[in-house]
């Protein structure tokens, strides 16, 4: 039987959560924003050639708030990993991430969490330094949905990650 | 009756799947999922894909609110909910169209965070910018305070050109350069002003003052000016005006002086004005309006809003009255920090009339003036001395040294509060530490013996530093009266002290 794997994206809105997936899923791009409300579900098939296997990822596009508390609990349950994004021009999406961080833990002390900062293409190298010196927790990827810049490593990653799990 | 009808049109929208212990449907009423029966759940769509671990859990309920699912490119938004029940046995999935009543929300959601991001942007942005102009403000700062110090060696070298027997025409040019390196430490001056002001440096130093005294000081030097220009000048104080008040004078001075040069040198021919007028009165508090008035060119309309800014010169007239135009906006500034405001009503041709309006506290205590200071503490014998050193060990040595009865002591660590003291007040001696953050000791004694205030240029001044051998001579050189080398005994401290007061 083919690996299934829930991963879920969560964060403030406006982030890039959506964008994220669909430049993943549909190689496509959007300056558009359209809200999310409650949840999309996607499913896009990863090969890992280390391990010869397929793994399917089931992608949950989880609507963004002010606060990732405010999320309905059952859209968590069953997680295999999460990808908490924020987006790097907006320091309101990143004030909170330690605390943001140890209560998805709580919740789920057994997924993987890869923390992203998207829009990367907003900023120049030397502000992504500085913030990557400013926040305390590990930043796993500075993505761009926009420019596709480390969005399918940041998939790769955690879908290797998720099948030796 | 409503409440049936209702009831019924709910109901259209629950759509039942049951689902075996295997995960197949084996019942479906559900109008997304047409084709479902016989097929492993799963397969149905990968929302199914990520719960089905939840049948095995006994007699439970799950919602799952609002799912967005896309099929045969429509879209709908449903609430599903999956129901379990003994171990073993068939779950039930009830799914629930909410589409219309999402897609409402979903407008009200996608101005709520549109609005709210676009003012989050504008915050970062708005800080991002003020951050820059902090930035800005501490280099102009820093870079004017670096300037200042070469001018004011050219100056200390002028004044040793000019006392060397120099021609008549050779005479005629170092005054050229005098002046116009005056004009430079004027403009520097300025500049650091306004971008103390901007970094919030700026230090509102409060006394009690007789205002008549100010308005004294400033008609003098404004006398002196109109006569080169043969222009009268006249002051005049309302009657109402309490004689001693609480502010920071020397920043009046300040905005009173930049203003009256500034109306002189727009005046070619009749009177410039100062008058002090008490705009309202209570127990404890004045505010008075200072008008300057002159009978000048005057000031085009459409130019009046925009004299206040920094760099700012009337139209054409750059050539006849150079300048960088500073004075104003310093005004401007200062005011702001003394909550303060400024009025300005003009006629081209016929002159100006700025109005200013200052708050100030009553003085309840008036103070001695300065000359009953001086008898009062030469009675009692006490000498004032200061001393700045950045190193706080200083303070406790020279404090077990120097006797309290005989001394009276105020401590500072840097150039420029060493020159603010100064100002505020009358010390009998200065010592100072050639090692000042900043202004350092060497650049402050400069600073103190090329300054035409007649309070403290020539104050004695020991200079005391570590290394002996290097600085004693440039010390000297720069007209401190005596040096001490670090570390020194208590008596050859008084020793030095009796040596430079008489
Ligand atoms: N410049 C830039 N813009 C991006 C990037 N990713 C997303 N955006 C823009 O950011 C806005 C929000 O993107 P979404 O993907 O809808 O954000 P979201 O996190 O899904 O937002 P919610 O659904 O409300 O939680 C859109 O206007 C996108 O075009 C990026 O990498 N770079
Ligand atoms: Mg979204």
């Amino acid at each position: 039987m083919k690996i299934s794997k829930k991963v879920v994206l969560i964060g403030h809105f406006g982030v890039g959560k959506s964008s994220l997936i669909r430049r993943f899923v549909e190689n496509t791009f959007s300056d558009d924003y359209k809200v999310t409300i409650g949840v999309h579900i996607f499913k896009k098939s990863v090969p890992i050639p280390e391990e010869g296997k397929d793994v399917s990822l089931v992608i949950w596009d989880l609507e963004g708030n002010d606060d990732i508390r405010e999320t309905r609990l059952s859209y968590l349950l069953g997680t295999n990993a999460y990808i908490y994004v924020f987006d790097v021009s907006r320091p309101t999406t990143y004030k909170d991430i330690d605390s943001d961080i140890l209560y998805l833990k709580e919740k789920c002390p057994t997924a993987p969490i890869k923390i992203v900062g998207n829009k990367e293409d907003l900023l120049t190298k030397k502000q992504i330094g500085d913030l990557n010196e400013k926040i305390e927790s590990f930043i796993d990827f500075f993505t761009s949905a926009k420019t596709g810049n480390k969005v399918d490593e940041l998939f790769s990653k955690l879908a290797l990650e998720l099948i030796n799990k | 009756m409503l409440e049936h009808y209702k009831k019924s049109q709910l109901n259209v929208f629950n759509q039942f799947i049951i689902i075996d212990k295997e995960k197949i449907v084996i019942q479906n009423e559900s109008l997304l999922f047409k084709d479902a029966i016989g097929k492993q759940i799963n397969a149905v769509h990968p929302f199914f894909e990520t719960v089905n671990f939840l049948s095995i859990k006994k007699n439970e309920e799950f919602y799952f609110k609002c799912v967005n699912i896309n099929l045969k490119n429509q879209h709908h938004i449903i609430d599903i909910t999956i129901k379990t029940f003994e171990k073993d046995t068939n779950s039930l999935i009830i799914i629930d169209d909410l589409t219309q009543h999402y897609n409402n929300l979903q407008k009200t959601t996608q101005i709520r965070n549109e609005n709210l991001i676009n003012s989050q942007l504008l915050k970062y942005k708005n800080q991002i910018l003020k951050e820059k102009e902090l930035f800005k403000n501490q280099f102009i700062r820093n870079f004017s305070h670096e300037i200042k110090i070469p001018v004011n060696s050219i100056n200390r070298m002028c004044l040793l050109l000019e006392n060397s027997n120099l021609s008549q025409n050779q005479l005629y040019t170092l005054n050229v350069i005098t002046n116009i390196n005056n004009q430079l430490k004027h403009i520097l001056n300025d500049i650091l002003d306004i971008s103390k002001i901007e970094t919030g440096y700026f230090k509102i130093r409060t006394s009690t003052f007789n205002i008549c005294n100010i308005i004294g000081h400033i008609e003098s030097m404004a006398k002196q000016k109109c006569l080169d220009k043969q222009l009268k000048f006249v002051s005049k104080i309302d009657k109402n005006c309490p004689n001693f008040i609480e502010g920071d004078q020397f920043r009046l001075t300040q905005i009173l002086t930049n203003l009256i040069e500034n109306a002189i040198k727009f005046t070619d021919s009749g009177t410039v004005k100062l008058e002090v007028i008490v705009k309202s009165k209570t127990e404890n508090m004045v505010i008075l309006n200072f008008k300057i008035s002159d009978t000048g060119i005057g000031i085009e309309k459409k130019e009046l809003d925009a004299i206040f800014n920094g760099f700012y010169q009337l139209k054409n007239n750059s050539i006849k009255y150079p300048g960088i135009g500073l004075g104003l906006a310093i005004v401007k500034y200062l005011l702001v920090a003394l909550k303060g405001n400024i009025t300005v009503e003009s006629k081209l041709k016929e002159g100006s009339l700025f109005t200013i309006a200052l708050p100030y506290k009553i003085s309840k205590n008036q103070i001695p003036d300065k000359k009953l200071i001086r008898e009062k503490k030469q009675s009692i014998n006490a000498r004032k001395i200061l001393i700045a050193d950045p190193f706080s060990k200083a303070k406790t040595e020279i404090e077990t040294i120097l006797n309290k009865k005989e001394y009276i002591l105020n401590f500072v660590e840097s150039g420029d509060e060493v020159i603010e003291s100064l100002y505020r007040s009358n010390y009998d001696a200065l010592i100072m530490n050639t090692k000042l953050p900043k202004m350092d000791g060497i650049e402050t004694i400069r600073y103190i013996r090329l300054s035409e205030e007649t309070s403290f240029k020539d104050i004695p001044v020991i200079m005391v530093s570590e290394n002996a051998i290097d600085e004693k001579e440039v010390c000297i050189k720069n007209k401190a009266n005596t040096f001490i080398k670090k570390p020194y005994s208590k008596d050859l401290l008084i020793e030095k002290i009796k040596s430079i007061i008489t």
